[in-house]
């Protein structure tokens, strides 16, 4: 009896404990180099620049049998940049702009107005089991001649969490 | 006893289970992207309006043994804008002026004298360096600039107002019209 019900607790641990899903983000972020350029001597650069294409992310998982047994598994992803040069000034913000390819099931909630990416994690968007290809777009602002010439670099960290 | 052991041997299988169930609402994994970009060294200066026609008469004097009377005949005001954008630890500008088209006539001198800039725009903006005398080589008539904007349009940026003064009436003589151009070069210093 004792083994039967330790048995039954270890395989209940493993069907909470399902396996761990992935994210990945294909794409670049690049800004039209002609957007930081001047066209009338006394301007200083738009309020806000958008970048020219999106990146794309999807969730997904390498375990067969939790694609299949388990196949509407929340989730949530949290965004974080961490500033290889940076001025604080310039704030780089992110917007969710499609739902993304899954089950009809599948559906994603937040992220769809811009938000500002900080220095420490914050909730970006939720949903459910496996999607690809959600398109997100990043914007600058804050940008200004004021500034000098000078290099900006960050990367913009997804990490997906049980949810 | 052996009871009490059991519970024990019990509620570490549920502490086990809790603990498989709790790392499920952990961290599991992360993408990146990288986002790069670089703001260029900007410097453009340009004048307001753009066909910004200075114009002067001297007329001869009413009285005979009397001088030259020099008159301001446009009196449309002339504003220079300006955008700059420096390296964190480059060298602030100048905007110098110099006659690049024609001369301007014997005995007769031009001075220019630039207006602190308006309140529109942002810090760093240049200040005048007071009234200095325009010829065919570049003279600064603002400095200091850094990496600033003043604002674009006639109101926005620095006044410049123009003065032409007989310097040497013995070399006057009668020409008719003359045409120079002043040209506003914003450079490094």
């Amino acid at each position: 009896m004792k083994y039967t019900l330790a048995l039954a607790f270890l395989f209940l641990g493993l069907l909470v404990n399902a396996q761990p899903m992935t994210v990945t983000v294909d794409g670049e972020v690049s800004f039209d180099g002609a957007n930081f350029t001047i066209s009338e001597a006394g301007e200083d650069f738009a309020a806000t620049l958008e970048s020219e294409s999106s990146v794309f992310v999807s969730v997904n998982s390498d375990d067969n049998w939790d694609k299949k047994n388990n196949p509407n598994q929340k989730w949530k992803i949290e965004v974080v940049k961490e500033d290889l040069v940076w001025n604080d000034i310039v704030q780089l913000e992110i917007v969710r702009t499609g739902q993304g390819y899954g089950d009809k099931n599948n559906q994603i909630s937040g992220g769809s107005s811009y938000q500002v990416v900080n220095n420490t994690s914050t909730f970006f968007f939720s949903g459910r089991g496996l999607v690809t290809d959600i398109p997100v777009q990043l914007r600058l602002s804050g940008l200004s001649v004021t500034l000098g010439a000078q290099d900006f670099e960050t990367n913009v960290l997804l990490t997906i969490y049980d949810n | 006893m052996r009871s009490m052991k059991n519970v024990m041997k019990y509620l570490m299988v549920v502490w086990v289970t809790l603990i498989g169930g709790w790392s499920a609402s952990a961290q599991w994994n992360s993408g990146y992207v990288n986002v790069r970009f670089s703001l260029p060294e900007i410097a453009l200066v340009d004048i307001e309006p753009d066909l910004g026609n200075v114009e002067f008469a001297i007329a001869a004097p009413g009285v005979a043994g009397g001088e030259p009377v020099v008159e301001h005949v446009s009196n449309e005001t002339v504003w220079i804008n300006y955008t700059s954008a420096i390296l964190k630890n480059g060298s602030r500008r100048s905007i110098n002026a110099q006659i690049s088209e024609g001369s301007i006539p014997d005995g007769i001198s031009l001075y220019i004298q630039a207006s602190v800039a308006s309140a529109f725009g942002s810090e760093n903006q240049g200040s005048p360096v007071g009234k200095v005398q325009i010829t065919s080589q570049p003279h600064p008539v603002i400095s200091g600039i850094g990496s600033c904007f003043t604002g674009d349009g006639i109101g926005k940026g620095h006044e410049i107002q123009y003065f032409l003064e007989i310097s040497d009436f013995e070399q006057i003589k009668s020409i008719g019209e003359q045409v120079f151009t002043v040209m506003y070069t914003i450079t490094d210093n």
